[in-house]
């Protein structure tokens, strides 16, 4: 059984910052075909020409969007790995924050701060259901106590044995 | 964040598969976030009672669906 893990350290920021890319491309490539077929005029040919010219025109912003963010995050979390020598969750949540305080430096403090606590937020909410869901998959692996262990199904070897005297007594006499 | 896998046979779980709980993964990131940032939003603006909830309800399955595609497409790329 195959899973995906992550590149090791250096190799990560490329790794993420591609597949960051490459999801927003597509992403935005599906949410921009809907809006633009239901902007365009009507006919189906046109909507079609529509649901085209907005891939075209804003999927590449979209996509650059994500690429950068994701690149940010993972110099970061990197950052954060070499110096702090571990892996956790935390590291992932002070990526975000850190992320969305530096994205947002251009617009002032009070909106770097307002971005960081959202990207924290977010973070730490996709952390939170990472774990829930690791721990209901391990929940089902869990397999049920086999009878043959149980200790009331084995019986007292004391009594059998004390049993079988008996009826050999009985012989005897 | 590496993705658990819902099922244990041999074969392993296939593209599709993996793809479908991306989606339920980021489907329930997203009704989250959207419960916290629309809540907090809809309270800014002073909504109570029966239109906050129809507020916060209806952003909750916008993000759902927007952060469960974007995960979907996330796990399909690297499946």
């Amino acid at each position: 059984m195959e899973e995906y893990a992550r590149e090791p350290c250096p190799y990560r920021i490329v790794d993420d910052c591609g597949g960051a890319f490459a999801m927003g491309c597509i992403g935005g490539g599906v949410f921009q075909a809907i809006k633009g077929f239901r902007n365009a005029p009507s006919g189906l040919n046109r909507r079609l020409v529509g649901s085209i010219i907005a891939i075209k025109t804003r999927s590449p912003v979209i996509a650059g969007n994500f690429a950068v963010w994701g690149g940010m995050f993972s110099t970061i979390d990197c950052t954060l790995v070499h110096f702090r020598k571990k892996e956790d969750p935390w590291n992932s949540i002070i990526s975000g924050a850190a992320t969305g305080g530096i994205l947002a430096a251009r617009n002032g403090v009070p909106a770097m701060a307002g971005s960081a606590i959202i990207g924290g937020v977010l973070l730490a909410l996709i952390e939170g259901v990472g774990i829930l869901f690791t721990r209901i998959s391990a929940d089902q692996f869990k397999n049920p106590i086999p009878p043959a262990e149980d200790p009331v199904a084995l019986g007292d070897p004391g009594r059998n044995f004390s049993f079988e005297s008996a009826s050999n007594r009985t012989q005897y006499q | 964040m590496p993705l658990p896998t819902s099922s244990f046979s041999q074969q392993g779980p296939t593209c599709f598969d993996k793809m479908k709980t991306g989606f339920i993964i980021g489907f329930c990131v997203g009704m989250a976030s959207g419960a916290v940032f629309g809540g907090f939003s809809a309270l800014r603006y002073g909504l109570r009672g029966r239109e906050l909830i129809n507020n916060v309800g209806k952003t909750m399955v916008q993000g759902g669906g927007t952060f469960g595609t974007f995960m979907a497409i996330g796990t399909g790329i690297r499946c």
